[in-house]
This record gives structure tokens, sequence and C-alpha cells, in this order.
């Protein structure tokens, strides 16, 4: 995971997380994400996450926030 | 070990580059690639006429952005170049693929001098916002960067931050340590006349950088560039005759034994990406072994990726390359191995790995004056490419 701190675009919130994210049902199977719903320093390699979805029009983008279990 | 192996039978005979420059500027891709082809030649001692092959790499790309901005059609048109082979290829290992194809063509008889050359016009592009334009907010995207436009995660500098992150947490390399490639490349780069950034920096300088994408620092990221970089390559007989010290092509990494991926990579290739195994490759095709490597010029897009390429081309275990660059005597110019001698891609400019082959055919060729590394080197470790991509090979001044 890393701490993104440069704006790309104009308007773009930083900090922001991105991470690769595992998924339990098969390991080696990884989606590049965004940890969202927690300040940026509480985000860790090996945390567990769970996924919530974001609507834009017709696309429904996965992102995570850290497990509430 | 066998000798047979077709590279050991090519050389560089000359070597060439444009102005290297920030940008904007009134000179065209396509004049400054002119600058360096024509530098190239006349230091092999050659005339057009003589060029019988062209490769480059990535070709024209033909987006404006200035990453491939002059293809093999545009340079043979204006130089009138007439050639019996020709090849460029952007799906290879890395930006060497124009090499290790050349090497390939001069094997099979195709040609005897293969003109190479690497152009880039990201200064101006950036300058004139050409970049970047194709992610704006609210558009859908095709193609694979549809994966990571949603993220933010659309520059390489996010990208491979993920996995530099990874090296941090299981090698544990320390801040000071990373910052050592910065520190030692302006060092060299101050004494290089053609870098684009002189002004040494200290550790202080870089710890007070800002983060891009952590562990990535401002100063830990190369610097976009116009300029041109080009070089002959001709066979092993034919470069005996020819005006400078025989450069011989030692052994050459070109495996894609991994999964070719920015993210779906091995469990173990999380920290480490494609290198070791191209570096593997290349080992196995020599005789020589790490410590005989007299000066290392290893790509580094990322300072992070030199650190990787120390470990994997074997110059310290896996994860010890914090300690083993230390506080940066080791990598400097008069240390045990010289790294990135001219500055790097970090202070002399993103040349894709290509300014590093200028390089180490001018510090085997004993033309580095101020920056010259001692008592003559031999043999030169060369790499590119990170992520999914590398490249590797040794060249052998004989």
């Amino acid at each position: 995971m890393t701490v993104n701190h440069k704006q790309w675009l104009p308007g773009l919130k930083v900090p922001y997380v991105v991470a690769l994210v595992a998924i339990e049902e098969q390991h080696d199977i990884r989606l590049i994400a965004n940890i969202q719903g927690v300040p940026v320093e509480n985000v860790f390699i090996g945390q567990e996450v769970e996924v919530f979805f974001e609507q834009t029009a017709d696309v429904w983008v996965p992102l995570f926030r850290p497990s509430e279990s | 070990m066998s000798r047979d192996y077709p590279e050991k039978n090519v050389a560089i005979t000359g070597i060439g580059q444009s102005r290297i420059s920030r940008g904007p500027q009134t000179s065209s891709a396509l004049s400054l690639t002119i600058d360096a082809v024509v530098n190239a030649i006349t230091d092999a001692g050659l005339t057009r006429a003589d060029i019988d092959g062209m490769a480059c790499w990535p070709g024209d790309r033909g987006d404006n952005g200035g990453m491939g901005p002059v293809g093999i059609p545009q340079l043979q048109d204006a130089m009138r170049i007439h050639v019996d082979w020709y090849s460029n290829c952007s799906e290879t290992a890395g930006q060497f693929g124009a090499i290790f194809n050349a090497i390939g063509a001069i094997s099979a008889g195709y040609c005897r001098h293969v003109l190479i050359w690497r152009i880039m016009y990201q200064a101006t592009a950036r300058k004139a916002g050409l970049t970047n334009a194709s992610f704006q907010p609210g558009e859908k995207v095709e193609g694979y960067t549809a994966w990571y436009s949603p993220y933010h995660a659309y520059t390489a500098a996010v990208q491979q931050a993920l996995y530099f992150a990874r090296y941090v947490h299981e090698s544990g390399i320390r801040e000071e340590q990373i910052a050592q490639i910065a520190i030692n490349q302006r060092r060299n780069a101050s004494l290089n006349p053609a870098a684009v950034y002189r002004q040494p920096i200290t550790l202080d300088d870089y710890l007070g950088s800002p983060i891009i994408s952590s562990p990535l620092r401002l100063y830990d990221c190369d610097v976009p560039i116009d300029g041109a970089t080009a070089i002959v390559i001709s066979r092993l007989d034919f470069a005996r005759d020819m005006p400078n010290p025989v450069l011989q092509i030692d052994a050459v990494g070109t495996s894609m034994r991994y999964r070719n991926s920015w993210v779906q990579l091995d469990d173990h290739a999380l920290a480490t990406q494609a290198q070791p195994r191209v570096a593997e490759m290349m080992w196995n095709r020599t005789d020589l072994k790490p410590k005989d490597v007299d000066v290392a010029e290893l790509y580094d897009g990322f300072s992070f990726h030199t650190i990787n390429w120390l470990e994997s081309f074997g110059f310290c275990k896996r994860n010890e390359a914090g300690e083993f660059i230390g506080d940066g005597k080791r990598i400097a110019l008069e240390g045990e191995l010289p790294l990135n001698t001219n500055g790097g891609a970090l202070s002399a400019g993103r040349m894709h790995a290509y300014g590093q082959v200028h390089e180490a055919c001018v510090q085997l060729w004993g033309r580095g004056e101020a920056r010259q590394v001692p008592d003559q080197p031999r043999v030169a470790a060369l790499s590119t490419a990170g992520g999914p991509l590398a490249g590797a090979f040794l060249l052998v001044r004989t």
C-alpha cells in the first residue's frame, strides 16, 4: 500500500491510500483499490478490509475499508 | 561455460547524445534525434552509408506525450539511411529490447552495423499540457487503465510505490539509506556538464523533500526531459577495425519467467518485481561474477528500482541493499561499486536507461573526465525497467 500525497489532477483530494487487496477466496488475485473510511495513517500492510461500492453513473466502483469484525 | 552465445559476437562501437534539457524548446523531437544519431555514427567512425540496420524503443506512439515521438520511418526518411533490417518493438524485455533485437539481427546476418536510439520529448509535452490529458474526471476509461483510474493510481509513481512500500516492509531499509541513491547521483551529476540537475543535495534536503506517494519522495523520482541518446552496435569482427576500443556485449538477460502484470505479480515478486529472473538469465550466460563488475549503470526510474537491481544482480543479498548502500561511500565514484556515474535518470534526465548505456561506454572508454571512475573500469553491468518489465546486460572492454 502507498499513501499518495501528490495532487495529480486539479481538485484531487490528497492524501489518499492506494492498496493491493488480496481476495480471501483466492489469495493470488489482487485488486488495486482505495482504502477509505479511516485516516491514512491508520492503514497498514496486512490489514483486513471489506468491500463497499460507490456508484458513478452505471458503474459501481469497489472500494475497501477496514473490517468491522 | 559456452562461449557461443550470439551477444558475445556484438559490440557497441559508437555513442551520441543530443542536448538534454528540461524544455520547452524550439528544437523538434526529430531534430534532437538526428543530433544524437549523427554523433553516434561519427563516434563509431562510420557514415550513414555504413548503417544497415535500425532499431528503437518504443517507436512512434503518436500520442503527443513525448514518450515515443519519433519512429523508424521518420528518422529513416529524414536521414535517408538505407537498411537491410529494422525493428521497433515495445512489448519486450524493457527498453533494451531494441538492443536485444539488434543482437539477433546481426547474429542472423541481416546487418552489420545497427543504429539504435531513444528519444524523449516529455519535458516539452508536459509544459504543453498534453500528458495526463487522457485522465479527465468523470470520463470513462477503457483498457487496462480502467483498473487504475477510478483509484487515482494512473501514474507510474503510485503503481510502483505499492511495491516499494512492500520492499521497505520486508527489508527494513531505512530512509537515510534510500537517500544515498539520490545524493550519490546528484554528486555525480555535479561533475557531468550534460546533466540537468547539478546542485548537490544533502540528507536533510532529501528528508525535507515532499512525499509523492509513500515511500517515494521527490528526489526518488527521475526527471522528464527532452533529449535523445543513440548508439551503434556492430558485429565483433568489424568492431575490431573501428576507432573505439572494443566493448563486447558479454551476456544479456531478456526473460519473462513471471506474470507480466502491474498488479497480479506472484507472491514472491511483490517486493522484487521482474528483476531477479532476468539477472539470473544474464549470469547464466557468462563466466563473469558480480565481483568482476567495475561500474554499475542501473535503471533508476525510481531510486527503488536501482536498489532492487543491486540485490537482483547479486551485488548484495536480498533485502540487504540498505546495509550495502550504507552511507553511500561504496557506491560513490571512488567506491567499490561506482553507481550511475553520470547522475542517472534522477539527475541527468529520464532516458529509460539509454543514459546508462551511454555512460557505461563513456566510463569503459575512459572519457569520463571529472567523473571518470579510477583504474580504468573494464566491466559494466547495465539494467533497465521495473515493474513487470526488465532487461539487463554486461558490457566488457576486451
